[in-house]
């Protein structure tokens, strides 16, 4: 299984012309009579680019420079002490996927409108001074659930809105500023929109945050029927998501929808809502995280089930 | 996408009607200004209860002047209702007619009452050839195809969608022993001759998706502190990952709310410790509640129904 040419890293004019020409993998260029047509389709800078990407090898760093290259990468604050303290004591890391799934009505939506918030907040209380991406796909945000979290947000935190009524308004109205709402509706919209990640980069400078809620609906609704067809999505999404954060050094928070477990007979112990997509996103995340409802309050119980980077946990949030 | 869910008879029916009437006041009532279609499947469109619901409505909500100046007969007009026997009519008009309506830009509420009806695993239909499996693979693949056609119409043609939905028995594990591994449904009673569908702990098929519905943690606690008996909203967990906010109506028998109480007290003096309530002050009582909702908290306040819909008594929050 040769890989194919449409996901090597050339521009895309040069894959296309590429493809129209026949070469479909990786493997089409091995066959000594074609070379010679290369020389003859493509200009001198398409044939450098194209040796350029031929000869880039995987190279091995030491475990040290990775270290490094750690240390450096950011976090920024949930602004939620528990739930700070489940991710690390740190909060929501750059350049890597969380994931957070639970089912209908377990907050998932206000705890990406607070995450937003909270990456708008500047450096000195914890965010990032940075605008969010926020991809609605179910069609869940809307203006007053986002003042409504801003509001308790401000609440929360009064030292940032002095108490005073004025300031705390025009607080308010900062926070909301920074978050970038995209509207989609199919797989085909989400991946259009998330290949043209860079253009929305340059037009909205300093992004700090991408919120994608949900990444199952559209995978859902485009492939009702056939699963396999649904896992390659979510793996494409995946691998396009990773870039994007590795590249942008942005975080990237993805909310999957879930459903309860059905019960065991040892019904006394809560069960973790099982994710719908199933464990797609289980490989390709940094951090997992379960939101389930405490019945009758309005708290929650998030469990970090799986992470690279810390240990699991359980704590009750408050939103 | 609202969900309204409910007992039969708990009211859903009228609470639509109600919304009905109130997306067609202006804007500073509390309304859209627009109009209203109206899907119903579950028996004719109670259209008396309508004309006989608009003036005390009104009248309660907005002020004299506007009161005095509207005819019921308008706001009948602008309801458009379709009524649907079967579910390839109602799929039909979701691909043709409704799509028509919303596109003259008027419409503002689309109700859909209910969108189980036909949905349901009914025993002894036309239908009961198919397998269970098959049954559920159909309905979540019309649901997810449905929802999503939803969506973008109250995006595109800047309208609310409101659902009503039925509930149904939650199976407890003591009664399930027919499966496999020993878990409760949460289904549908099924009749004698038929079986239920297994469900499968596969993480990845859209087929226990659908199948395995609210099971018996959450929902089935929040609910039995204040309804009848353990009820979760039908159709499963496919749906409720479709809709953005889910009100629940229930009812019960219970004492008359505390003003009434009060009067009892004083005369129910200490000799009688703790008796039996007089019966004339056992009534039904209604409550309607956000069980999730993206922009508002968890609520639920107590309601009364009269000639004008239904009216709050009180207000607790969660």
């Amino acid at each position: 299984m040769s890989r194919s040419v449409l996901s090597l890293r050339l521009p895309a004019h040069l894959q296309a012309k590429l493809v129209h020409h026949g070469y479909h993998t990786v493997a089409d260029f091995d066959e000594s009579p074609l070379t010679n047509d290369l020389s003859q389709l493509l200009t001198q800078p398409e044939l450098r680019c194209l040796a350029l990407t031929a000869q880039a090898q995987p190279s091995a760093h030491s475990a040290w420079l990775l270290r490094q290259q750690a240390q450096a990468q950011s976090y920024f604050s949930t602004q939620l002490s528990q739930l700070d303290a489940l991710l690390g004591g740190r909060g929501v890391p750059l350049g890597c996927i969380t994931e957070v799934f639970g089912e209908p009505g377990s907050g998932q939506t206000e705890l990406c409108l607070r995450l937003c918030l909270a990456a708008r907040l500047p450096a000195n209380l914890g965010g990032l001074g940075a605008n969010s991406v926020y991809i609605d796909t179910v069609g869940s945000f809307s203006y007053c659930g986002a003042a409504r979290a801003a509001r308790s947000l401000c609440l929360q935190r009064p030292d940032h809105s002095d108490g005073i009524e004025g300031i705390a308004t025009q607080a308010t109205a900062s926070l909301l500023d920074g978050i970038h709402v995209f509207r989609v509706y199919a797989a085909h919209e989400l991946m259009a929109l998330l290949c043209s990640f860079e253009q929305i980069a340059r037009q909205t400078a300093g992004i700090g945050l991408v919120v994608l809620n949900t990444v199952s609906w559209p995978c859902f609704v485009s492939f009702a029927s056939n699963i396999a067809r649904r896992q390659a999505m979510h793996a494409e999404l995946a691998r396009i998501l990773a870039q994007i954060a590795a590249k942008h050094s942005v975080a990237v928070v993805l909310v999957s929808q879930a459903k309860s477990a059905a019960p065991s007979r040892d019904s006394s112990r809560a069960l973790l809502p099982v994710p719908a997509d199933g464990d797609v996103w289980a490989r390709l995340t940094a951090n997992r995280i379960a939101l389930r409802r405490q019945p009758g309050s309005d708290s929650f119980t998030a469990t970090l089930c799986a992470s690279t980077m810390y240990p699991t946990a359980e704590t009750t949030v408050e939103m | 996408m609202v969900e309204v869910a409910g007992e039969s008879a708990a009211g859903k029916t009228q609470l639509c009607i109600q919304l009905a009437i109130s997306a067609q006041l202006p804007e500073e009532f509390g309304g859209l200004g627009g109009e209203v279609v109206y899907i119903s499947t579950e028996g004719p469109f109670p259209v008396s209860r309508l004309e006989s619901m608009v003036y005390p409505f009104v009248c309660r909500v907005c002020d004299e002047e506007y009161a005095n100046l509207i005819d019921p007969a308008d706001f009948m007009h602008r309801i458009h209702v379709a009524e649907f026997e079967s579910m390839e009519t109602m799929f039909h008009a979701f691909d043709y007619k409704v799509p028509a309506l919303l596109s003259t830009g008027n419409v503002r509420l689309v109700i859909v009452d209910s969108i189980a009806a036909h949905l349901r695993f009914n025993t002894g239909d036309e239908s009961s050839h198919q397998t269970p499996m098959a049954f559920y693979k159909d309905r979540s693949e019309n649901l997810l195809a449905m929802g999503g056609k939803f969506k973008r119409w109250a995006n595109d043609y800047h309208c609310a969608f409101v659902f009503t939905n039925q509930v149904k028995d939650i199976i407890s594990e003591e009664h399930g022993g027919s499966m496999p591994n020993g878990s409760g449904t949460g289904g549908l009673v099924p009749a004698p001759g038929h079986s239920l569908p297994t469900l499968s702990r596969q993480n990845n098929t859209v087929e226990s998706d659908s199948s395995s519905g609210l099971s018996l943690t959450d929902m089935g606690t929040e609910f039995a502190v204040l309804s009848m008996g353990r009820k979760a909203p039908a159709l499963g967990a496919v749906w409720a990952n479709i809709i953005n906010t889910r009100i629940m109506m229930y009812q019960r028998r219970g004492l008359a709310p505390s003003e009434f109480r009060l009067a009892s007290d004083t005369q129910a003096d200490a000799d009688q410790p703790a008796a039996e309530p007089p019966k004339h002050l056992l009534l039904t009582r209604r409550w309607i509640e956000n069980a999730f909702s993206p922009w508002a908290p968890r609520a639920e306040c107590e309601v009364v129904l009269d000639s004008g819909g239904f009216r709050h008594i009180s207000l607790t929050d969660d």
